[in-house]
């Protein structure tokens, strides 16, 4: 009933008794016990608060009283927001003593304002330092379109659980690509806004210069409207697509993609009427720099507790923190002061395009038993290389969606969508744009159950 | 034996064909002898007081290894006398 179901269609069932709050929650619920298993993309449920909720929400429509507009819709967060009374464990087994979270975080607040339902916490690697969510405490996170292979991370759980239908979107958070990656290879739409617009207040922090919090979506509609809700911001029309300039990242971005994705790609900017190539100078250290920033900053973080508790982490997560937590302050301040450079190339980047178009990642999903993808005509390590394209983009905080493409004729591929700060409206504009000619849209699941179509 | 750096971390790998190009003089991560790495980190870590687990040296020396490739690709950048930090502190 409610699998691959929109928010946005849920919410307009609630709203006019085609059905209750209650029946949605409950069918989500078994849905995820039902079905999760093979994909692991939920770490914890919160089923007697979401009913509980689900039957509040159904006492307001019986007394007439008018919903919010997200009455009832059920929603996730990667296991890095604080849910009032859960106990914020960030993937890892370190935080699990301490207190439960004493409110939810900002998101989740504003979300839950507008009558949403969080029903689960999804999985991450441990911290969000990684891009597989392969996590040595809850276990792998498994791709909905091949459980074969991988998922992506360190929003893995997220991007999973909506394309595989459970829920009509989940929260992430996005670092060096943490929301892009997943987004990509599992096929559904994700979106990071621009650095610093949405409120942090109760995520469990990562690099306090590089994290974003954003989100996945089934549907577009979906990913607009719970972003503006998020946003504390009403619904405006984007700019028409047609006055929007639009040019392709090249140079760096244009190297080692599969076939398939270059194709379409070029289908894109053909139906976008675009030839434009702009390259971003100095690609490679802004992909270094973001990654210094990042082991420094995460090393700082962790450093108190790893005196304590090393062997508590997660192996692969405790050693690159540990060699975060000891790179010199050289190393660091020489990265934030490329970040003021790089940021300087960027605006004048956008100068000449409203819109950047650039892959996500290389290539399909790679498999968990062969975890390589090619480069330079070499095989190397996939989880090494995944967030190649989307940790230069990281560094100077642009708005980014991801945007699954269709009729690739492979397992999912995406593209970033890449705006100047604060124009996130004007690649919602795009993303309708390739919607509506069929480009773009949640990759349907080659087993999804009856009546499940591809959705916009 | 330690893994390669990148199936361990998860994270970009040195010297490998990067997309894009790499410059070539930069050392890759996997070229550094692991002895000279071990002494850095061994010297690092009595600088700030901390005690490694035996079990962590050979995934830090990796680690190490990999962003020391990071820091010389950043350290290549000729960073004008004004260009400032990016951080954001508003008092």
């Amino acid at each position: 009933m409610t699998r691959f179901a929109s928010a946005l269609d849920l919410a307009a069932d609630i709203r006019s008794g085609k059905t209750t709050a209650l029946a949605v929650i409950t069918d989500v619920l078994a849905t995820i016990r039902q079905h999760d298993a093979p994909i692991n993309s939920v770490t914890h449920l919160f089923e007697e608060q979401a009913l509980e909720r689900a039957r509040q929400i159904d006492a307001m429509r019986a007394r007439g009283q008018a919903l919010p507009p997200l009455a009832g819709v059920p929603f996730g967060v990667k296991d890095l927001f604080d849910v009032a009374g859960h106990v914020t464990t960030a993937g890892s087994v370190v935080l699990r003593d301490t207190p439960p979270a004493t409110q939810d975080a900002a998101i989740v607040q504003r979300l839950k304002a507008a009558g949403a339902i969080v029903v689960a916490t999804l999985n991450m690697d441990e911290f969000a330092y990684g891009f597989a969510t392969d996590n040595a405490h809850y276990g792998i996170t498994r791709n909905p379109h091949d459980t074969a292979r991988m998922a992506g991370g360190s929003s893995g759980g997220s991007a999973a659980s909506v394309a595989a239908g459970f829920l009509p979107f989940t929260l992430g958070s996005d670092t060096n690509g943490s929301i892009r990656v997943p987004a990509a290879l599992c096929g559904v739409w994700g979106l990071k806004p621009t650095f610093g617009r949405l409120p942090r207040q109760g995520a469990y922090p990562f690099s306090a210069s590089l994290d974003v919090v954003g989100h996945f979506a089934g549907t577009l509609d979906d990913l607009i409207s719970t972003f503006h809700v998020m946003d504390a911001s009403l619904p405006v029309a984007g700019p028409d697509v047609k006055t929007l300039k639009i040019a392709r990242l090249g140079g760096w971005f244009a190297a080692d993609i599969v076939p398939a994705l270059e194709q379409a790609i070029a289908h894109v900017c053909n139906a976008l009427g675009t030839a434009d190539r702009i390259e971003l100078p100095e690609t490679p250290q802004a992909r270094a720099a973001s990654f210094l920033i990042t082991a420094c900053e995460g090393g700082n973080l962790h450093l108190p507790r790893l005196r304590a508790q090393a062997m508590a982490y997660d192996a692969a997560t405790r050693d690159r923190l540990l060699a975060g937590a000891m790179l010199p302050a050289n190393t660091y301040i020489q990265a934030q002061r490329f970040r003021s450079r790089f940021r300087r190339a960027v605006h004048a980047a956008f100068r000449q395009a409203d819109v950047l178009i650039a892959p996500a990642v290389a290539c399909e999903a790679p498999r968990l038993d062969s975890p390589t993808i090619e480069i330079g005509g070499k095989l190397v390590s996939a989880r090494a290389n995944l967030g190649c394209f989307t940790q230069p983009i990281s560094l100077p905080g642009l708005p980014v969606l991801t945007l699954p493409l269709l009729d690739t004729h492979t397992l999912p591929l995406g593209l970033q969508l890449v705006a100047a700060p604060g124009r996130e409206t004007a690649l919602f504009s795009v993303a309708r744009e390739l919607a509506r000619q069929g480009l773009a849209g949640r990759v349907p699941m080659q087993h999804a159950p009856p009546g499940a179509t591809p959705d916009t | 034996m330690p893994q390669p750096p990148t199936a361990q971390t998860g994270m970009p790998q040195a010297g490998t064909p990067a997309p894009g190009g790499m410059p070539a003089n930069i050392l890759p991560a996997e070229a550094v002898p692991k002895d000279a790495t071990l002494a850095l980190v061994q010297a690092r870590a009595a600088a700030l007081g901390l005690v490694l687990p035996e079990a962590c040296l050979p995934g830090i020396v990796s680690n190490t290894d990999l962003l020391g490739h990071y820091t010389a690709l950043l350290e290549q950048v000729a960073l004008p006398d004004l260009c400032e930090p990016a951080g954001e502190y508003t008092p």
